[in-house]
């Protein structure tokens, strides 16, 4: 039983206004893989440091399986940390690097042992575990990383950007990777990225902090669907979410250069009000000219393989459309495109929020 | 048939070289030169007269009369005792300087690397006797090492126990020179350490804590193994400077009482410039020169890479 739960965590810098953590509530259930997304200084790095113990919350309690943790030293909150660059210690080999804990807690020779081989079968490393980190693929170290990280048989694992110094076909792999081991050994998972793809692929919940906040928490269909905020909206998905400046206008939303597109259903607005609309680029159809909404002239497309990107620009704002390669036009050839009002977003120009 | 194979192959290489190559070599050389000349003048050519020396019997005094001797000059360091004992002297001072050196040298450098509010202050405290001539040093040392005056002897009477001979017994003597030269080097070697320190990546420290390691197992199986190579560098650097070391005994025993403290150079100094036996000392002076270079050759081939961070 290792539930993680955050009670008004914060975190203040000395003679730094920015980067401060301020009241975080966060509750982790036991078994859940929770990842933590962000961009860079939204403070997803220094929550995970406090769970930790690398790092004292300046307010707030940290509970881990119900006991209160912050104050105590990392070895004594039953947790294990993979980090960004590996932190593998050069002077010892795999086995080595991986049994240090168990080492340092005087586990019996032959447990050790067990448990060492038992983790480089499971992350194919069996042959390596003679070898120096420096003999080692990038890919290898990061399994050591995690190796050295599930020998303890932690309640609670948590992964600080894991992936990032690895190339993109090796992030593929290791994210496949990380997700299957979290389902063998279901051990309680906070994972720190900024990629919002790992936070979409892995998460059973996924937490968009902004700074220092919790701006949107639930399930990663929910947040790409129903983004709370206009931030969370832009940050989940890729290609990006596009925003067009809106204006409710007789009854419907007036996107500005003609478009005009009928309120979702069940939503009255005012009059007048002024609203950011986001439609993600695959909510864009081609249409007929008669149809469609929008017409624009491609400034550039980008094929993807399976799809194409059409990039346009509407009422002076860039968008990006993704169209099934045979229907999308060249750079400088017209397109006509409609927009499903069913997959639109509407956040307040002025707040951000959602409508 | 190899060599000139590698000979041809060369100069295809040089004969590859774009004239822009070709141009900057000659503005490289030319920024060298001043100082390769200068080097070559006051560095190899005293050395190479140095090392034709060794086999003459030669003096300062008429240096028309050398003549040349073979290795009578290196047998003789075999027939007497004085190199030995010298060069005795000399690796037990180099061991004691390098005792106190590398422990003491190791803290203050983790106290410079810890977020204490003096550190500035301390880091220049530490680092002003390495600056400090030596000359000035030794005559310090001699004030606060006077066996009736001094202040050190002023501490110990005033805690009970007897006045201490210091620099003037055979037994305290090298101890004493060996204390001096270590209290005016370990700020340098602390400078190496906190550089060392410095180079450790937080987050493998920071590994070992999650992994369940106190601060002492930090210490012991992270950070002293990962500054082998740092330790290592200083161990040889303080060696090298301690076997070269000619202030003290010039300055504050004159190499007694009892030859005790006849450090290996003031003994080169005195046979050459007091005993006029130019020749030996220039042999002894090879000597010198071939440990120095080994123990460095050593060091090289033990710091090769064996693993990085």
């Amino acid at each position: 039983m290792a539930q993680v739960s955050l009670a008004g965590i914060g975190k203040t810098y000395e003679g730094a206004g920015a980067n401060t953590i301020a009241g975080l509530d966060l509750d982790v259930q036991d078994g859940e893989f929770l990842v933590l997304v962000g961009p860079s200084g939204c403070g997803k790095s220094t929550t995970l440091r406090m769970i930790a113990g690398l790092e004292e919350p300046t307010a707030g309690e940290i509970r881990i399986g119900g006991r209160r943790v912050d104050g105590l030293e990392p070895r004594e909150r039953g947790i294990a940390m993979v980090f960004q660059n590996y932190a593998l210690y050069p002077h010892m080999t795999v086995a080595q690097n991986m049994s240090f804990g168990l080492r340092l807690a005087k586990l019996p020779r032959a447990e050790i042992r067990r448990r060492v081989e038992g983790a480089a079968e499971t992350l194919g490393l069996s042959g390596h575990l003679d070898r120096h980190p420096k003999a080692l693929s990038g890919g290898q170290r990061q399994r050591v990383a995690m190796g050295r990280a599930i020998v303890r048989e932690p309640e609670v694992f948590l992964f600080d950007e894991p992936l990032s110094n690895l190339d993109a076909q090796l992030r593929g792999q290791m994210r496949a990777e990380i997700r299957r081991i979290h389902d063998r050994l279901s051990a309680t998972t906070i994972y720190v990225t900024h990629d919002q793809v790992e936070a979409m692929t892995l998460a059973d919940r996924v937490v968009v902090l902004k700074d220092g906040r919790i701006e949107q928490q639930g399930s990663p269909q929910e947040l790409y669907d129903r983004p709370a905020t206009r931030f969370v909206a832009g940050f989940l998905g890729s290609p990006q979410m596009n925003f067009l400046a809106a204006t409710v206008r007789n009854g419907a939303l007036d996107l500005g250069g003609g478009a005009v597109l009928p309120l979702p259903s069940g939503r009255p607005l005012p009059e007048g009000r002024r609203l950011d609309a986001g439609i993600r680029p695959e909510a864009f159809a081609a249409a007929a000219p008669e149809d469609a909404a929008f017409h624009a002239t491609a400034t550039m497309v980008e094929h993807l393989g399976a799809t194409s990107l059409v990039h346009f620009s509407h009422a002076g704002q860039d968008c990006a459309a993704l169209m099934e390669p045979a229907r999308a036009p060249r750079a400088g050839q017209p397109v006509h495109l409609s927009a499903d009002p069913a997959r639109l977003s509407l956040f307040d120009a002025d707040s951000g929020r959602a409508v | 048939m190899t060599a000139i194979d590698a000979q041809g192959t060369v100069a295809a290489a040089r004969a590859r070289r774009t004239p822009r190559q070709k141009r900057d070599a000659r503005v490289a050389y030319a920024f060298l030169a001043p100082f390769l000349f200068l080097l070559l003048l006051f560095q190899y050519v005293p050395l190479a007269m140095m090392a034709k020396n060794a086999f003459m019997d030669y003096s300062l005094l008429n240096p028309d009369a050398a003549k040349f001797v073979g290795l009578l000059n290196f047998s003789d360091m075999l027939y007497f005792d004085d190199a030995r004992e010298s060069l005795a002297a000399t690796f037990l001072f180099a061991l004691g300087v390098v005792a106190i050196v590398i422990p003491l040298g190791f803290v203050l450098a983790l106290f410079l690397d810890s977020k204490l509010p003096a550190r500035g202050i301390v880091r220049t405290i530490i680092m002003l006797p390495v600056v400090t001539s030596a000359v000035v040093v030794a005559t310090m040392w001699n004030f606060l090492l006077d066996p009736s005056n001094g202040l050190i002897n002023g501490v110990v009477t005033a805690m009970g126990l007897p006045r201490q001979p210091f620099l003037t017994s055979p037994d305290q003597a090298l101890v004493m020179i060996a204390v001096m030269t270590a209290w005016q080097q370990v700020g340098f070697a602390a400078i190496l350490f906190l550089g060392g320190l410095q180079g450790v990546p937080k987050e493998l420290a920071e590994a070992a804590r999650i992994d369940g390691a106190t601060a002492r197992q930090v210490l012991w199986n992270i950070t002293i193994p990962l500054l082998s190579r740092t330790t290592l560098f200083v161990v040889v650097i303080m060696t090298v400077f301690s076997l070269q070391a000619f202030a003290p005994a010039f300055l504050m025993t004159d190499g007694g009482p009892q030859d005790s403290t006849n450090l290996i150079v003031y003994h080169i100094y005195k046979t050459a410039f007091v005993m006029q036996n130019a020749g030996y000392a220039s042999a002894l002076s090879v000597l010198l020169l071939v440990i120095v270079l080994g123990i460095s050759l050593l060091q090289m081939w033990l710091l090769r890479a064996r693993w990085n961070y």
